[in-house]
């Protein structure tokens, strides 16, 4: 075909398609060499970065990891530096300092609306120290609580749900491949011979990558029922809830939060939710009480549902 | 003065050799960098066997006597032998006499060569009909694709198919085109060999008896009024020289013909099923996921080859649509292309439960993209050409030809800058192994990048180490040790909670750790990572 047979148009079209797909592969091949220059943890001096940890970590601090896809492996490379009972995978809100572990500079979601106070660098790690502008302590962790001096846990068909889950603190469970967990917490409670059916405080993360540390609620009835008999006086309870097995078809499960037996909030639970906090307000908990967390799930398969759930 | 030209088919018979030495010398150097993967330790076994049958043989007569022969064929089986053995041969001389060659390189080397046929072979299929720029074209693109390239270097199962089903092209075309006796005789001959490569080709027949229909579908109507079924020219004489071939590379049929022969009928056509993940769930029973051979393809091609393709397939179904091709050649060979990328990709979604293959062979369907990219840039080149504004025909052609270098040079660097995790190279622009990651679509590593981490456990200087490694097959550690990567003895163990070390990669992964580390309090030090594009793809891990 010859030139002249093109009209201008066509030809300015053509010229466009023949541009583009030179242009194409310049940037494939620029999307490979930024991707290459991405930081990697191979190249974080470990001991450097626990001694700088070190000094800069308070007890009482939130330590807290970016990417949250690496976040797990970046608070490996902390390993015994990182105090046992140190805060992570916590609902920041209540803390009035965290400690950012961010391998290439992104800044951790979870500490948005927070002021820097210091960065220091670590090869590609950036160690930065957050304060809270607006802290709001926490009275009660109902995680934290999961005792089983302080707590009662119950299961059954609604809406009795009386049949109590057995506490036991021995050996793990595997648990089947399928499930977000390889095994159960040896601090279980255990409703059903089902080695998933257990109440206990696991780590998950959400379809976002967020992770929390949050109570793993299932069991072999459609009704568990976790009771703190003995909560302190608070006015706010903070909860967050997420379908443990995301990739469930259609799980169909209600939370309701009881208060001195009084019914104060109900919330549907759907697989796509994720650790985003809601607060109820529990005014009748104003001089404490007793607490009650209450999972119906009303779909064929009974999936777990996690939750995090502190009392301000 | 006029200089004497070489004959056309001396030009085309150079051309194959040096993509047959290039693709045998890439193959060779990402192979020296890539560790044994998980499906490949049975064929390396049956290899070494072989290899060693050759050597205890103290004649060649004596290799013809039966009981030896059983025996080193065991480890082979029903499946394929030609490949175990070219690799047999070659490391008894280059490893076990001399030590010319690792041992894994030495016992990958007979399925090195043949599945370096594939790129040449690809020239062979498309040049008759699309000339050699073309085909060049098409080899190259068929060549940089990083995942494919993974898989060639390696001893596999799915590229030794890919090479029977392109031998068999390779002459099925020139039966169509020539028409004379010769074609269909090689082409039955080829069959028989190609078998004994791949029993998959036996799937190839019936693209090839749709092919013929669709080419010859003006003479339907009087074939069934007379009775007839167009079938491919070959299919007589494959039915008398095919087995003839067959039996002769497949020394294991030899003996016991008739019972073994149902054997290797019954496993080439029974169902085939790895437990794969696949959209986040493991799947190992039917349905198997419909659409996986198409994203996997798809995710693995370069972004240019994609798009190219797309063009390729554009300009054939307009070319149908407008009747302007005057070629019927070519408007067959493009048939042929599309019926056999269609066959690939589709299988897993109409195979039923008893014939399925999972996970896909989605690099059976990578030369018949690269050849509908070359059709598409072979259209952009003669637009190009059309509006390049010069009436220099040099310069118009090292113009194209430098556009055309920067395409394939940005493919090629994709693929051959970092074999070790080659398993993850997923077209950049689509997002590329984070992406995938974070998809759950696909998974990101293949087990042999677990190498990268040898050198860390190594560095404990402990004798010996308990491991778990949910992801990689216990296999894989002996066979780095004997491939001489390390020395710690690795005792492999199925519960994490007794061993000392965890190599894991993914959420599953991640979720393990947190497990451990809510069980003894502090978290498991992390020694090594292997990574890519800034993703973690596998992480080493010090439990106590």
């Amino acid at each position: 075909m010859c030139p002249q047979e093109i009209s201008p148009r066509q030809r300015r079209l053509r010229a466009a398609i023949v541009l583009a797909l030179p242009l194409l592969a310049v940037a494939d091949l620029g999307a490979i060499l930024w991707a290459r220059s991405r930081p990697s943890l191979s190249s974080v001096p470990s001991q450097a970065l626990r001694d700088a940890f070190s000094a800069s970590y308070r007890a009482g601090d939130l330590v807290v990891a970016s990417p949250p896809s690496l976040a797990t492996p970046a608070l490996s490379l902390l390993g015994s530096a990182l105090p046992q009972n140190a805060f992570t995978f916590a609902d920041p809100s209540r803390f009035e300092r965290a400690l950012e572990l961010s391998l290439g500079g992104p800044r951790s979601r979870d500490l948005s609306g927070w002021k820097q106070a210091d960065e220091k660098r670590v090869g590609p790690v950036r160690l930065r120290t957050w304060v809270n502008p607006k802290p709001l302590p926490s009275r009660f962790d109902l995680v934290a609580s999961l005792q089983p001096n302080d707590v009662r846990v119950t299961h059954g068909p609604s809406p009795s749900a009386g049949q109590p889950c057995s506490f036991s603190s021995s050996n793990e469970t595997d648990l089947p491949p399928s499930s977000p967990l390889p095994w159960s917490p040896r601090a279980r409670f255990s409703c059903g011979k089902d080695p998933a059916a257990f109440v206990g405080a696991v780590a998950l993360e959400d379809r976002r990558g967020i992770l929390r540390r949050c109570i793993w609620i299932a069991s072999g009835s459609d009704t568990v029922r976790v009771t703190w008999p003995r909560v302190p006086a608070g006015t706010l309870l903070r909860t967050a809830a997420i379908v443990a097995a995301p990739l469930a078809p259609n799980p169909n499960a209600e939370l309701r939060v009881i208060v001195n037996s009084a019914l104060v909030a109900q919330r549907q639970i759907h697989a796509s939710n994720t650790f985003e906090p809601v607060d109820i307000a529990v005014s009748a908990l104003s001089a404490g009480g007793e607490l009650s967390i209450e999972l119906e799930q009303r779909s064929g398969a009974l999936l777990p549902i996690c939750v995090e759930a502190t009392l301000r | 003065m006029k200089r004497p030209r070489l004959p056309s088919w001396a030009g085309d018979f150079a051309l194959f050799l040096a993509l047959l030495l290039g693709s045998f010398l890439l193959l060779s150097v990402v192979s020296s960098a890539t560790a044994p993967g998980i499906r490949e330790r049975q064929l390396l076994q049956a290899a070494r066997s072989l290899g060693l049958w050759l050597d205890r043989a103290p004649s060649v007569a004596s290799l013809l006597e039966t009981s030896s022969r059983d025996a080193a064929f065991a480890s082979v089986g029903a499946r394929p032998a030609m490949p175990a053995l070219l690799s047999g041969a070659v490391w008894r001389v280059a490893s076990l006499h001399h030590h010319w060659f690792l041992e894994t390189y030495a016992l990958r080397s007979g399925f090195l060569l043949l599945q370096s046929l594939a790129i040449p072979l690809i020239y062979l299929v498309l040049q008759p009909f699309r000339g050699r720029p073309a085909a060049l074209i098409a080899c190259a693109l068929a060549l940089f694709v990083p995942r494919s390239l993974h898989l060639l270097a390696t001893a596999s199962l799915d590229a030794l198919a890919v090479v029977a089903w392109l031998l068999v092209l390779a002459g099925y075309v020139r039966c169509v085109r020539r028409g004379s006796l010769r074609w269909p005789l090689v082409t039955a001959a080829l069959f028989g060999f190609a078998l004994s490569i791949s029993p998959a080709v036996a799937w190839l027949v019936v693209v090839l008896v749709l092919h013929t229909l669709w080419i010859r579908r003006k003479e339907l109507r009087q074939c069934a009024r007379e009775g007839m079924l167009p079938v491919p020219s070959a299919t007589l004489p494959a039915l008398v020289i095919a087995p003839i071939t067959f039996l002769a590379t497949m020394p294991w049929l030899w003996r016991e013909t008739s019972v073994r022969g149902r054997q290797f009928a019954l496993s080439a056509l029974a169902p085939s099923v790895s437990p794969t993940s696949y959209a986040g769930t493991l799947v190992s029973a039917p349905p198997f996921p419909r659409s996986h051979a198409l994203r996997e393809l798809s995710a693995s091609l370069p972004t240019i080859t994609v798009v190219l393709a797309g063009a390729g397939l554009a300009m054939i179904a307009w070319s149908w649509w407008r009747a302007r091709r005057a070629n019927p050649d070519r408007s067959g060979l493009a048939a042929l292309v599309v019926l056999c990328l269609l066959f690939a990709v589709s299988w897993p979604a109409i195979a039923p439960a008893a014939l399925a293959v999972y996970p896909p062979r989605w690099i059976l369907a990578v030369p018949f993209a690269a050849a509908l990219a070359a059709e598409g840039a072979m259209t952009a080149l003669s637009m190009a050409s059309d509006l390049t504004a010069s009436r220099s025909l040099r310069l118009r052609r090292a113009l194209l030809a430098s556009g055309l270098a920067l395409v394939i040079g940005t493919i090629a660097l994709q693929s051959i800058r970092s074999p070790l995790t080659l398993g993850a190279a997923f077209a950049p622009l689509f997002g590329g192994p984070s992406a995938m990651r974070e998809s759950h679509t696909l998974a990101v590593h293949d087990p042999s990048m677990a190498a990268g981490l040898v050198d860390a456990i190594d560095a404990l200087g402990r004798p010996s180490v308990s491991l778990h490694a949910p992801e990689i097959g216990s296999d894989l550690w002996d066979s780095l040790r004997s491939a001489g990567r390390f020395r710690t003895q690795i005792r492999v163990v199925p519960n994490p909670r007794d061993a000392d070390l965890l190599v894991v990669g993914g959420p599953a992964g991640d979720a393990l750790v947190r497990s451990v580390w809510g069980r003894s309090g502090t978290p498991p030090q992390l020694l090594s990572t292997v990574e890519r594009d800034g993703e973690l793809l596998l992480a080493l891990y010090r439990v106590r």
